[in-house]
């Protein structure tokens, strides 16, 4: 996905360039050019047991932040997108919220990666869910990421 | 920022060079309910469901113990 849209009003002052859903996030401090690896960056997911379900392994987002220092909140809203017999979105239920986590941006770096470890993420139902990145006092959200729940 | 700059972009001064950030956690609290799941191949599931599985399905685990304090 890329950036979310961002209206006159509520420009954020920090921006996110990705965000991925996967396995496990792994720091390497002896790559200072490539600090992180994604292993199994997840693109979709099947229960075999059926829904409502949720994950009992921790899942792990990995963001890219950019944009101006300081200290604010973020938080990643799970919406369920729901679409109608046509293929069209008809509706988006907010499943649940995970955060407020503290984001501490520092100056003059060109990017800034932040993982977050999510625990016990509720599955309702087989369909597309979007992971939402937000940050307080901007509406739209930086970026957001889908993953697949198969039936 | 201007609009037209959705991505990052470098400045006199600017390094690519970060420091560690541990990662920040967060775990969704349990219903009375999803208490009394239990976890079959990584997924919880409501017990009346268990019936219902595949027969290759792999043993159901306890249910979720409490979050940690």
């Amino acid at each position: 996905m890329s950036t979310g849209d961002w209206s006159e009003s509520d420009e954020p002052e920090i921006g996110a360039r990705c965000l991925k859903l996967c396995r496990e996030v792994i720091w390497n401090a002896n790559d200072p050019e490539a600090p992180y690896t994604l292993r199994g960056v997840i693109q979709s997911l099947r229960p075999r047991t059926g829904y409502p379900t949720y994950l009992a392994q921790p899942v792990h987002l990995y963001a890219e932040f950019f944009g101006e220092a300081g200290e604010r909140d973020v938080w990643f809203d799970l919406v369920r997108l729901v679409f109608d017999a046509d293929g069209d979105l008809a509706d988006e239920v907010e499943e649940t919220v995970f955060g407020p986590f503290s984001l501490n941006l520092t100056p003059n770096l060109f990017v800034q990666g932040r993982w977050y470890v999510l625990r016990r993420v509720p599955f309702p139902a087989a369909g597309l869910y979007e992971f939402r990145l937000r940050i307080a006092g901007v509406s739209a959200p930086l970026i957001a990421e889908r993953v697949q729940l198969e039936e | 920022m201007k609009k037209s700059t959705k991505g990052p972009t470098w400045k006199k001064g600017m390094t690519a060079r970060q420091d560690y950030v541990p990662p920040q956690e967060f775990e969704v609290p349990l219903t009375e309910e999803q208490k009394k799941w239990v976890v079959v191949d990584g997924w919880a599931v409501p017990p009346e469901r268990l019936a219902a599985l595949p027969p290759d399905a792999p043993p159901a685990e306890p249910p979720a113990k409490p979050p940690a304090t």
